[in-house]
């Protein structure tokens, strides 16, 4: 979700098989670098690859461009990358969030395949993401600043995560402001 | 050089003694034998300016492509074998293109000069690589575009070395040329004045008579990012300046 | 390096000797861009068999749509909705389903969104280095061609894409109908998607080869907001494109559900009105 010169990310720490809950630990985002995050959604298998494999990608950009990649371009290369399995896809949904140059929030959601959804506002994705839109809308207002963005990002979430089966089990915020990345995480029902 | 020929000049995978390869050295002499083409950088932007042999007065001369198109916000003139310029320019277009179906963003000059010598580079007797050459490229390259960090100029050769240059000059002519761009040249210059500069330096080490069918000129801007290859109009208004 | 179009697309056979029964397991896209494909017997089946129903689904995204496109005197008019569903839930209200190829080239999206995008902007790549190899922009006919033989490549293996790629060249404007089957059509009026059939009866009614562009742009408007209105699938804001002789520009980008209530206004303001006798 977007603030004012300040962008949030953030998701429940839940792993499962089916209903069983097999680690309450593991975040789905990722820090590609001090400006840029990376969300995945899905089969933590792909998860695990594709970070790897995009944390291969972005430091053979940086060594070639000698600069760090811009949230737009990297969910470009998010996109090709995944339609390069098009007949076999990674079962995963990402999510790249991240300040531009000019500090402008930058947010962006794609499918399975690799289709681009650029939001100005905020973007859902995994097993919530219809309720998780329902209460971004409800909430969402527009030029937050940090704090705000923060309350409205985890109010959202635990919304959405209470009333859904397979997430949940506590919830990890990320805001990217210029100052840099906070980190807080919150407490949540541990059914 | 020649004095040390011997069977290590023979194959190009082979060092001599001293740690030369000569066949890489044999291609870059080759370029002495090419047109002379003149790059200059300034903050506005990149000029290139080529001399064009036209060896025959019944050669159309809009046919010899000295300066080439690499992308929107890139182009480069070329000294050497323009059969293998083709190649890498080629290769340097469609490195470009996928850069920007990869990413979304125009590839920089840096990268694009890095790409072109990678290609450069593949060259081997044994033919492993189904599509590489089996001796090195004789052509060298002034690759000029603009990018974030502004205008550049990239120099690069069968070597597959590229650098950076702020007025750099390549071909039969460019010993004399380089040493009097290296007097001429200031930090400060407008394109206008790099353009006159470009012109006059070719001037002075052509054989014939500089008119407009026999040179080309071609800037890229820092402005619009545009590289534009001028046209015969332009290039006479840039000519009566000098 | 690759410096035929058609050594491009070369396609490379199975690892270890087996490629008779394993067919391709890779397709290169230009220098270094690879499409894998499974090292199974049949791969177009591959994920309908390992995936049984709720994969399948995601395959559908973007499937509801209106998209329409028509030749008249002054070029072309492209007109598009901009809902994505993914079975009943409505994944975007704000998709882009024109791409712009490039200044002089048009496509539109109807199938799958990552097909559609991918291939369209694979399309400008190959349209891009044609310039520049040939110094001439491509024609509109070649450009269709060149997305038919990229598309019919993977034929029958689930690939889903309904297009329309418009522009202008030598030859004045010119429309093509594409999609996933292989299928090429040149034409003056197409629409493609779910809500297709209710644009097309809104547009065949208006048509007329003489319009002027505002007109032009109004019947394509209303073609899409009557789709919008009556196919569950389609919705959301309708963006119009006008392809003329200097390339294509943005008309407009409104919302269908603003126009509902204009249009509705205006329909009963006409049914007050004291009939104009002659």
């Amino acid at each position: 979700m977007s603030g004012d010169g300040c962008v949030a990310i953030a998701s429940d720490t839940r792993l499962g098989q089916q209903y069983q809950t097999i680690a309450m630990d593991v975040p789905r985002m990722f820090k590609m670098h001090d400006r840029l995050f990376l969300g995945l959604t899905g089969l933590y298998t792909d998860t695990q690859t594709l970070y790897n494999l995009f944390k291969f990608k972005l430091s053979m950009y940086k060594m070639r461009e000698g600069r760090e990649i811009s949230p737009e371009t990297f969910a470009n290369l998010v996109s090709s990358t995944l339609y390069e399995k098009r007949f076999g896809p990674y079962f995963t949904e990402p999510i790249v969030v991240g300040l531009d140059k000019d500090n402008k929030p930058y947010l962006c959601g794609m499918d399975l395949l690799g289709a681009l959804a650029c939001e100005p506002d905020f973007v859902t994705l995994g097993t919530s993401t219809e309720m998780l839109l329902g209460a971004c809308e409800t909430f969402y207002r527009e030029n937050m600043n940090e704090d705000q963005l923060f309350e409205v990002v985890s109010q959202t979430l635990m919304m959405a995560t209470d009333r859904d089966c397979l997430s949940g089990w506590g919830g990890v915020v990320h805001i990217i402001s210029k100052e840099g990345i906070t980190t807080k995480t919150i407490k949540t029902r541990q059914d | 050089m020649f004095l040390t020929r011997s069977e290590y000049d023979r194959g190009v995978n082979t060092f001599s003694p001293e740690g030369r390869l000569f066949q890489v050295e044999y291609a870059i002499e080759a370029i002495k034998e090419g047109s002379t083409a003149i790059g200059i950088r300034t903050s506005e932007g990149v000029v290139l300016a080529v001399e064009k042999r036209l060896t025959s007065p019944l050669l159309e001369p809009s046919s010899v492509e000295k300066i080439m198109i690499i992308d929107h916000h890139m182009g480069c003139a070329n000294s050497g074998l323009s059969a293998d310029a083709r190649i890498l320019i080629d290769h340097a277009r469609v490195v470009t293109q996928h850069h920007t179906f990869t990413y979304n963003e125009p590839m920089t000059t840096d990268s694009c000069a890095q790409a072109v010598c990678d290609l450069a580079l593949r060259f081997g007797e044994d033919g492993r690589e189904e599509d590489a050459m089996s001796r090195p490229f004789g052509v060298a390259l002034l690759i000029a575009g603009v990018d974030e960090k502004g205008p550049a100029l990239y120099h690069t050769d069968p070597s597959g070395t590229y650098v950076r240059w702020e007025a750099k000059a390549i071909g039969a002519g460019s010993e004399g040329a380089q040493t009097a761009l290296q007097d001429a040249y200031s930090k400060m210059m407008t394109l206008e004045e790099a353009e006159t500069l470009a012109l006059k330096t070719l001037k002075q080490v052509m054989e014939e008579k500089l008119n407009s069918t026999n040179v080309e000129i071609a800037a890229v801007t820092a402005k619009d990012r545009k590289f534009r290859i001028y046209s015969s109009e332009e290039l006479n208004q840039c000519i009566e300046r000098l | 390096m690759n410096i035929d179009l058609s050594e491009a697309l070369d396609t490379k056979y199975g690892r270890s000797g087996l490629s008779c029964e394993v067919g391709p397991d890779a397709v290169e896209l230009g220098e270094e861009h690879v499409l894998t494909i499974p090292n199974v017997p049949r791969p177009d089946k591959f994920l309908s068999d390992s995936f049984k129903g709720q994969e399948a689904e995601v395959l559908k995204f973007a499937h509801g749509t209106t998209t329409l496109a028509f030749v008249f005197k002054h070029g072309i008019i492209a007109a598009v909705d901009s809902r994505a569903s993914m079975g009943v839930y409505i994944g975007s209200g704000t998709v882009k389903k024109i791409i712009e190829i490039n200044p002089f080239l048009l496509g539109t999206m109807a199938g799958g969104a990552a097909d559609c995008s991918f291939w369209e902007r694979d399309l400008g790549r190959q349209c891009r280095l044609f310039e520049l190899r040939n110094k001439e922009r491509i024609s509109v006919a070649a450009a269709s061609k060149l997305l038919v033989n990229s598309v019919s490549r993977f034929r029958g293996m689930g690939l889903s894409m309904g297009t329309m790629i418009m522009g202008w060249d030598k030859t004045g404007p010119a429309l093509f109908y594409v999609d996933n089957d292989g299928t090429r059509l040149k034409g003056n009026l197409f629409s493609v998607g779910s809500g297709s059939t209710f644009a097309m009866g809104v547009l065949d009614i208006g048509y007329k080869y003489d319009l002027s562009v505002e007109e032009a742009c109004e019947l394509g408007r209303r073609s899409i907001y009557h789709a919008t209105h009556r196919d569950g699938a389609s919705g959301g804001i309708i963006n119009i494109y006008h392809v003329g002789e200097d390339g294509w520009t943005k008309i407009s980008s409104e919302d269908s559900a603003q126009k509902h209530y204009q249009y509705k206004a205006e329909s009963t303001e006409q049914a007050s009105a004291p009939m104009v006798t002659s």
